[in-house]
């Protein structure tokens, strides 16, 4: 798992600019770990979302009074997650849609993608958005 | 229904509620209480203090420009200057004073956990993560367990009340009193 990525998140990198969301993000992938790159090859199984699924609405539930979402970066669903890898960002780009448990999700990806969880963006809705944006871009490349 | 529909589905079954509030701060549902709001994630106890809405205040999802971000976990310092750049100067404690609006900052060995804000009447109006925000009588009333296990309100703050703001939603929200 990429345990520095929990221990810090990406809070320097450069935000997304409007037009370069697709760039920016394939540089973002070159950045990735050997270890981030062995789960890339790993195929998802049925069992991994059902697994994702439960440690994501543990991760939900225990951490909504949270403030701040680098707090729950010690939720041992958090680091859960996080082992499990990129197989996980089309999951968590998908909770985006759902107005409820938004940055938590945000932080998870930023830490799996080194890119900013709020995207650059003012507001939740907007940097869910850019996500979202960006996850459709990746699906429709592959 | 496919897979994504039931998760879908599921996650609207899963959504926010009071219960959650409680279930994270449990001490909050003994304490003498309104809770003024629905459930939201697009602002959190930070944003609340000037009732900006759409804010979610935390370095990595929006934090201005030209306040530091923090090296490690112990962020508070951050979140003073922040305040700082808000007009809110330290003061000594949380005693209500006329004339003036403070803060109360809970942390814990340098890293922040929550704010709470002074309404005129002494009372205090927070918000609860990506849950409710709810008017409370004592700072006390938030810790110690759940969620707020080890955070101290330690940290207070005021500036010059100029009047603009009626809290009229930190006291009655949109429900009538």
């Amino acid at each position: 798992m990429s345990t520095a990525l929990v221990d810090s998140p990406a809070t320097t990198l450069p935000p997304w600019g409007e037009d370069d969301v697709a760039e920016e993000r394939t540089s973002a992938l070159a950045l990735l770990s050997p270890l981030d790159e062995e789960d890339k090859e790993q195929d998802a199984q049925p069992d991994d979302r059902r697994i994702f699924d439960e440690l994501a609405d543990e991760l939900a539930y225990a951490t909504r009074g949270l403030s701040s979402t680098r707090l729950a970066c010690r939720h041992p669903a958090y680091a859960e997650i996080m082992a499990m890898g990129e197989r996980t960002i089309p999951w968590l780009v998908e909770r985006l849609e759902t107005p409820s448990d938004r940055p938590i999700w945000l932080r998870l990806l930023g830490s799996l993608t080194r890119f900013q969880p709020g995207a650059g963006r003012d507001t939740i809705p907007e940097a869910a958005a850019a996500w979202i944006r960006w996850g459709k871009q990746q699906h429709n490349a592959r | 229904m496919d897979q994504v529909g039931q998760a879908a589905t599921q996650r609207a079954l899963n959504a926010p509620t009071l219960d959650d509030l409680y279930a994270q701060y449990p001490s909050l549902r003994e304490a003498e209480h309104n809770i003024t709001s629905i459930a939201n994630d697009e602002y959190n106890c930070v944003a609340w203090v000037p009732k900006e809405l759409d804010r979610w205040y935390e370095p990595g999802i929006y934090w201005p420009k030209g306040i530091p971000e923090p090296d490690d976990e112990r962020d508070l310092c951050c979140y003073v200057a922040l305040f700082e750049s808000w007009d809110f100067e330290p003061c000594d404690d949380a005693a209500y004073e006329p004339g003036f609006l403070k803060v109360a900052l809970y942390e814990h060995q340098g890293v922040f956990k929550h704010v709470a804000k002074q309404l005129r009447d002494g009372t205090w109006s927070s918000k609860a993560g990506v849950l409710h925000d709810f008017r409370h009588h004592a700072l006390d009333d938030l810790h110690p367990s759940g969620i707020m296990e080890n955070a101290r309100p330690s940290v207070f703050m005021r500036r010059p009340d100029d009047g603009s703001d009626p809290q009229h939603l930190e006291r009655t929200g949109l429900i009538p009193a």
